[in-house]
């Protein structure tokens, strides 16, 4: 850890710029909490360290008629306790509010959990089913990614070199929409062993799904869509059966590893029953009938 | 009594919570303090063919580089003299220590270690000890024959370091008396006691060759000894100071990185620190043996128990160290806390390439719980009978023996607090809720006592000052102090009782197998007594009466019926510096104490969810014969702590090996109960005075972790109909046995 530079630069274009100045020797932090162990551990080895906390462009929840904008540098636990993310975003609010402590909380930023990339990140898997888009400055332009084709793999995200992850989009929820934020964990505090975010929209009347996303994480390289699954739920008014379907359908469509947290095959039921619960919650809230 | 029995806070909180306290990493010297670290070994048994340190001691900054050869060539060991402090030949374990290196700062010791070229010549290992114990297994100490050993340690063959066999009555005549047998098998993983400070040592060496080493440790005397055989130095050449600590559960009695601080600060001739990482401690340190336990047992189909056989085997690691402790309390706890007239123990300890295993609060309790209580439940299930009713029946009572106990049990109260658990918890009043199950299990402990002294002055003011060298682990020298105020007639506030060092402390016991407070409060009980007899001698003489006249209260001596006539244990304090027998003070000694059972009961509730096998404890009722509680508070606290810490054994925690490394040594993936999943622990004592022990106090510190696993795996019977047998009940396994019985209909 000898021999480090350090910046924490007040403004985005200073930072953009300090990354095309020291190109891969640079690393980004925000809260640490993820890189400073990997710090200590040796598993990066950065010559400079740009600390995007100071930069006031990053901070923050804004809303308007077209949707939700946070800021990567937002504390999770802002999100977390944010009346607006609650009510209008909740699957999101209680996403940030699974990671880690109170403590993690308090210093781990959004952009943090989504560039770190991990399959597990709770944060990743209610942004995708709710649509959001990473917004993303570069040197010249700030270019929009929609988050689910944001991760590429354990670890990595579509960011470039000189990129900056800026801020997220939500766009504002359609009537008739609700969602779910489902994990299976070992204790009370853990990373997810799955996670499952659902989101639906239901027809001006009736029970009849218009839109779904079910989205998986940790159990696959990446936070995963399982489209089949919302092809199952799609354009019916669900019933139990449908909702099973549905659910199998997930199960069948994921890649769960085995490992010391957890076997592929009890992630893979646990994949059926989070789906399931999530389908019935979100159809529930939505005012269908579940 | 008016201080001991009062849940008092600790003397040493305000401390604690302002963060004055000096933990082992936060000693600091007026001098620099170099940084140490330890090389081990990448693999779990190989010859080594060479070490090649030449590169390391070149690097600037480095300013120490130790190795087997810059230590005496001792072997040593509590039990067998099977370990070598650096390894030169052979590593026996991931982490084996073959190096240490002290540098100016961390970054510069580590890339020293990198530096140090070690070849290897890889060879079969072995995790698990009934693997280690087969016929033709690569032997993990080729030399074991020639290795000096206690008597006890008996049945000695291959990579069986210890094989016993206890036998009481005729186990065959019993099964063929009893008319039902049930035999189960049983397992409990290796589980690390996770204090919250790893293990840490600052070290430095005078110029007249003394060692003087500064550790959070529970055994100071243990730590001395321990390395004045490994540097062959008399005992006055090594002073251990002991820090405050963050825990030890067992885990910090014998040496681990001291040796090596003290190598390097000799060899570099200034204070060296190390400070275990996390990942070291769960990889090295001395964590709970893992177990095979198998379970033989007859009875009569009302519940009397006529036979039991029961075949333990522990994996003890790659050096016997303290393991053989966990054996002599196995064998005095296999049977259960039952009176059964026929019984046959055979115990293994066998040498495997993990940790060396060590006391875990309770050694052996939890595992052992864990079978026998398990299969006490399946018992009364097959005869129908009530698991309350089925341990009453067999329960032992006051004068009953069990197998290596020491003779006829005293102060003996499980039927009572077995009872009080059923009844707190509402044994008989249980409403049947779908897939919520409640369970019962008995916990059995012996509490011993060990040599001790402790100190009592009487200052000049009247306050009291006690000397000992116990180290506080939960609320020691609060107790000490109470025991002290309540002798002579002062508050707790007027006593003054920190732990000394091993140049000041006379003698004093380890702070582990509960018997701290027994054995250290019995001699600072008999010194404040002493103290008492002095306070009275030279007040006699002031007031000119007899001391059989006399009463110490309220921080005066007086002549009995006319307090008046009296002087404030002040003016005796001064008094004495003149009196003829000068100031009063008083050392005292306790030698071994018997065996005292300390019974534990609990019951718990739990829900099941069968979709994804996940328990979710919902009460939790702990009752416990604690004898008189010197600081019902403390008390308490050590029941709640032992039942959650046990939780986590039961529930949730292992020690995940993969070629002979621990892949799980981070709290992200060994996974602790937190606040957010204990529950409530409801707390009822059992208290009648004991036999012996001070004020009638017996140890308190391990049963309550004994039953919890059992109690868990019992109520999850209960509420969903499987057995689980092999710790911990986690998740996946309970949801695949529910799936296993659903298919079998």
């Amino acid at each position: 850890m000898k021999g480090i530079d350090y910046f924490a630069p007040p403004r985005l274009e200073e930072a953009v710029s300090l990354l095309r100045r020291y190109g891969k020797k640079a690393a980004l932090m925000a809260g640490g909490t993820d890189f400073l162990l990997r710090l200590e551990r040796g598993l990066v080895q950065p010559g400079v360290i740009v600390d995007l906390k100071k930069i006031r462009d990053l901070r923050g929840i804004k809303s308007n008629r077209a949707g939700l904008k946070i800021g990567a540098a937002t504390l999770m636990d802002e999100i977390a306790s944010s009346h607006l993310i609650q009510t209008r975003y909740g699957i999101l609010a209680k996403g940030a509010a699974a990671v880690g402590s109170i403590q993690t909380r308090n210093r781990a930023t959004l952009g943090g959990n989504l560039c770190n990339a991990s399959p597990a990140a709770d944060t990743a898997s209610p942004l995708i089913a709710l649509g959001g888009r990473a917004r993303i400055a570069g040197a010249k332009r700030v270019r929009e990614v929609p988050l689910e084709e944001f991760f590429l793999g354990p670890g990595k995200s579509c960011l470039q070199p000189n990129e900056i992850l800026k801020e997220i989009f939500i766009p504002s929820p359609v009537q008739r929409s609700a969602g779910s934020f489902q994990r299976c964990t070992r204790t009370a505090m853990d990373i997810a062993l799955v996670n499952c975010a659902v989101f639906l929209s239901l027809a001006s009347k009736g029970g009849v799904v218009q839109d779904i996303r079910i989205v998986l994480g940790a159990v696959a390289p990446t936070p995963v869509r399982v489209q089949a699954a919302e092809d199952v739920l799609r354009g019916k008014n669900p019933d139990e059966k449908t909702i099973e379907e549905a659910a199998d359908c997930a199960a069948a469509g994921v890649r769960p590893i085995d490992d010391v947290r957890s076997s592929a095959s009890y992630r893979r039921a646990m994949v059926r029953v989070l789906t399931k619960r999530a389908i019935e919650e979100a159809l529930r809230e939505a005012g269908g009938e579940a | 009594m008016k201080v001991v029995g009062q849940g008092l806070p600790r003397v040493e909180i305000l401390e604690k919570v302002t963060g004055e306290s000096v933990f082992g990493a936060d000693v600091r010297l007026a001098a620099p303090i170099l940084i140490g670290k330890i090389l081990g070994s990448p693999h779990a048994h190989a010859r080594i063919k060479s070490i090649d340190a030449r590169k390391a001691e070149r690097l600037p900054g480095v300013k120490a580089v130790v190795t087997a050869q810059d230590l005496p060539p001792v072997k040593y060991g509590r039990f067998v003299r099977d370990e070598e402090y650096f390894a030169h030949k052979k590593v026996r374990l991931v982490g084996d220590k073959i190096a240490a290196v002290a540098a100016i700062d961390e970054e510069t010791a580590e890339e020293a270690i990198k530096l140090i070229k070690v070849e290897y010549e890889v060879l079969p290992h072995f995790t698990d000890g009934v693997e280690a114990m087969r016929e033709g297994a690569a032997l993990i100490h080729e030399e074991y024959d020639q290795y000096q050993a206690l008597s006890m340690v008996e049945g000695r063959k291959g990579n069986i370091c210890y094989h016993k066999q206890t036998v009481q009555g005729d186990t065959n005549r019993g099964f063929q008396e009893a008319e039902r047998i049930f035999e189960h098998s049983f397992y409990a993983p290796m589980v690390h006691q996770t204090y919250i400070e790893p293990h840490a040592v600052l070290a430095r060496v005078d110029a007249s060759g003394k060692a003087t080493v500064w550790v959070p440790t529970q055994a100071q005397f243990f730590i001395r000894a321990s390395i004045a055989e490994i540097f062959q130095l008399p005992l006055i050449k090594v002073r251990v100071i002991p820090t405050e600590i963050g825990g030890g559960f067992g885990g910090k009695m014998l040496p681990t990185i001291e040796p090596a601080a003290v190598a390097l600060a000799r060899k570099s001739g200034m204070a060296v620190q190390i400070v275990m990482s996390r990942a070291e401690d769960f990889q090295v340190a001395n964590p709970r043996t893992p177990c095979h336990l198998r379970y033989k047992t007859g009875v009569k189909l009302d519940g009397t128990i006529m036979a039991r056989e029961v075949e333990l085997v522990f994996g003890t690691g790659a050096y016997c160290g303290n393991g053989l402790v966990i054996c002599q309390r196995a064998e005095m706890l296999a049977s259960g806390p039952y009176r059964i007239p026929n019984v046959k123990i055979d115990l293994f300890c066998a040498y495997t390439n993990h940790a060396n295993c060590g006391p875990y609060r309770a050694p052996s309790g939890p595992q052992i719980s864990f079978a026998s209580e398990s299969q006490i439940d399946i018992i009364a299930r097959e005869l129908n009978l009530d698991p309350v009713e089925m341990r009453l029946k067999n329960a032992i009572e006051e004068g009953d023996t069990t197998p290596a106990c020491g003779g006829p049990l005293k102060s003996v109260h499980a039927k009572e607090t077995l009872l009080k658990a059923a009844e707190a918890a509402g044994w008989k009043e249980r409403r049947r809720e779908k897939n919520r199950g409640r369970g019962i299990a008995l916990g059995y402990w012996l509490v011993g006592g060990m040599a001790s002294s402790a100190g009592v002055k009487l200052n000049e003011d009247g306050t009291a000052t006690v000397m000992t060298g116990v180290i506080d682990l939960s609320g020691t020298v609060t107790s000490l102090g109470q025991i002290v105020a309540e002798v002579l007639g002062v508050e707790l506030d007027d006593v003054h009782v920190r732990t000394a060092d091993s140049d000041f402390a006379p003698h004093s016991t380890i702070s582990a197998g509960s018997q701290a407070l027994r054995s250290m409060g019995s001699a600072t009980k008999w010194a404040a007594e002493e103290v008492k007899k002095q306070i009275m001698e030279v007040a006699a003489d002031k007031l000119e009466a007899e001391v059989s006249d006399l009463v110490v209260e309220g921080k005066r001596v007086y002549v009995k019926g006319s307090p008046e006539r009296g002087l404030s244990l002040g003016q005796v304090g001064q008094l004495s510096l003149t009196h003829k027998r000068g100031p009063i003070v008083s050392i005292q000694s306790v030698s071994i104490f018997p065996n005292q059972p300390a019974i534990s009961a609990h019951v718990t509730d739990v829900e099941v969810n069968p979709e994804t096998g996940a328990v979710k404890v919902l009460r939790y009722v702990a009752a416990q014969d604690v004898g008189t509680a010197i600081n019902p508070l403390s008390v308490m606290g050590q029941v709640q702590g032992a039942v959650i810490q046990g939780l986590g054994q039961a529930l949730t925690e292992e020690c995940i090996f993969q070629n002979g490394r621990m892949i799980n040594p981070t709290f992200l993936d060994y996974k602790i109960f937190s606040s957010l999943d204990a529950p409530r622990v409801e707390v009822h004592l059992v208290e009648h005075a004991a036999e012996d022990g001070p004020f009638g106090a017996k140890g308190i510190g391990e049963p309550s972790i004994i039953p919890v696993p059992a109690a868990v795996a019992n109520a999850v019977y209960d509420a969903v109909g499987v057995r689980i047998s092999d710790l911990p009940l986690t998740a996946e396994k309970i949801l695949m046995a529910i799936q296993e019985k659903n298919k079998s209909g």
